[in-house]
């Protein structure tokens, strides 16, 4: 929905922001005068608070390289949203709630990359490839010739069909795409199937599947 | 009475000095890309843009006389068969409404905010000197369609006054809207609630102090 202008008006708040030096601003001077498309104002804006942001990123738990990534997305998010700011309330609370959202959406990222991290570690320790230390990984405390064993153990347990969609895809490599073609499966139930055998190896390697 | 303020947005206050530069960042460099640095060089790049729009609009539809391909002579003389008073009319909104029309293709909508409040003059007395010279300089007499033509019985000087409010109340118009969307703050926007303004308790206090 659009909403017209409150005040003060864009035309009005940008004559201030021009009269003054933009040193003596108000932020929300600064933000207004940033709507009207005036670079340096956001460059006051910028110099102003991106220390804050930074120092309020690291207080949260954040590496000074992360901090500083999660900074600049903060000022892209803003400049994205500035037409949503509203002049007749205060920038700072404003500017926290772009803050705040993108730093849980930061941490909603990171734990995504860190779920499919793990899930990927856990698919190569299961075909016996280097895994490394500290992940977390079940199957990283098999040694090598351990792992190949209960993993052949765990294979024969397999249908044949399965055991051949495994071996075409962590073997020999071949893209899903082609292992589709070649089964006549659809690439969905393709990727369904494999996900349901490697759950089952997952299942063999944690006792689960001995004792069912 | 004290406020219940949000620990973290208390934090984020007093996590306070500013930064002493802003470096080379390439958020920096991103954004005031968007930005107008230089109101003179985005004001000349706007007088350009709108010369050229008048020239493809000349080339498109000749008006008093003023073609620049033989093309536009046709389209003229097929516009003049148009009804009065439409025909002075859609000739003067086609004259302006290409220059008009070309704005939002070559600025971001930060820089044809910064036009808008900022050179608003420059927006509106364009299309007034631009139909000036074309005055100036066209042929107003030949209008072979006022003796026998098409405009029979009509006069000259209300289809010149016709074409003019064309010429003039386009880009106004357009320009009008323009600044009605692009000023216009949105209320509630899909991509985030944060751009809804702060959700946090004890945050209505008082606007910031000039440093």
């Amino acid at each position: 929905m659009v909403a017209l202008g409150v005040t003060p008006t864009p035309r009005a708040a940008y004559r201030r922001s021009t009269k003054e030096s933009a040193i003596e601003q108000t932020d929300e001077d600064l933000l207004n005068a940033w709507f009207c498309g005036d670079a340096k104002a956001f460059g006051v804006f910028y110099a102003r608070h991106r220390g804050r942001v930074f120092r309020w990123l690291v207080s949260k738990g954040l590496s000074s390289g992360d901090a500083d990534e999660v900074t600049q997305d903060v000022f892209l998010n803003l400049h994205a949203r500035i037409g949503g700011y509203d002049p007749s309330r205060p920038a700072l609370p404003w500017t926290f709630s772009v803050v705040r959202s993108t730093w849980l959406d930061w941490l909603r990222r990171e734990s995504r990359q860190k779920a499919r991290s793990h899930a990927w570690a856990s698919e190569r320790s299961l075909l016996g490839e280097d895994v490394e230390s500290g992940e977390g990984v079940l199957e990283a405390r098999l040694t090598g010739a351990e792992a190949t064993a209960t993993l052949e153990t765990a294979l024969s347990h397999l249908p044949a069909s399965t055991r051949s969609l495994l071996e075409r895809r962590f073997v020999a490599e071949a893209p899903y795409e082609s292992i589709a073609k070649e089964t006549g499966k659809s690439s969905v139930a393709l990727r369904k199937s494999l996900e349901r055998a490697l759950g089952a190896l997952r299942a063999h390697f944690t006792g689960k599947g001995k004792k069912a | 009475m004290t406020r219940n303020v949000d620990p973290d947005f208390k934090t984020f206050v007093e996590c306070g000095a500013p930064a002493t530069s802003m470096g080379e960042d390439s958020v920096v460099r991103r954004v005031t890309r968007d930005l107008v640095a230089s109101p003179f060089r985005v004001a000349l790049a706007y007088v350009g843009v709108s010369a050229c729009g008048y020239v493809a609009s000349l080339a498109l539809c000749a008006q008093n006389d003023v073609g620049i391909l033989p093309f536009s002579h046709a389209v003229a003389a097929r516009m003049h068969v148009i009804p009065w008073p439409w025909c002075p009319l859609l000739c003067g909104a086609l004259f302006s409404a290409v220059p008009a029309l070309l704005g939002p293709f070559l600025f971001t909508r930060f820089q044809m905010r910064f036009l808008l409040t900022r050179f608003w003059w420059l927006i509106a007395g364009l299309p007034l000197l631009a139909s000036l010279v074309l005055v100036a300089t066209g042929n107003n007499d030949v209008h072979a369609w006022f003796e026998g033509g098409s405009h029979v019985g009509f006069s000259p000087n209300l289809w010149m006054i016709l074409w003019t409010a064309g010429a003039l109340g386009t880009p106004w118009i357009l320009e009008g809207l323009r600044a009605f969307l692009l000023l216009s703050r949105c209320a509630k926007r899909s991509e985030s609630g944060a751009a809804d303004g702060p959700q946090i308790e004890g945050a209505d206090g008082p606007r910031s102090e000039p440093r």
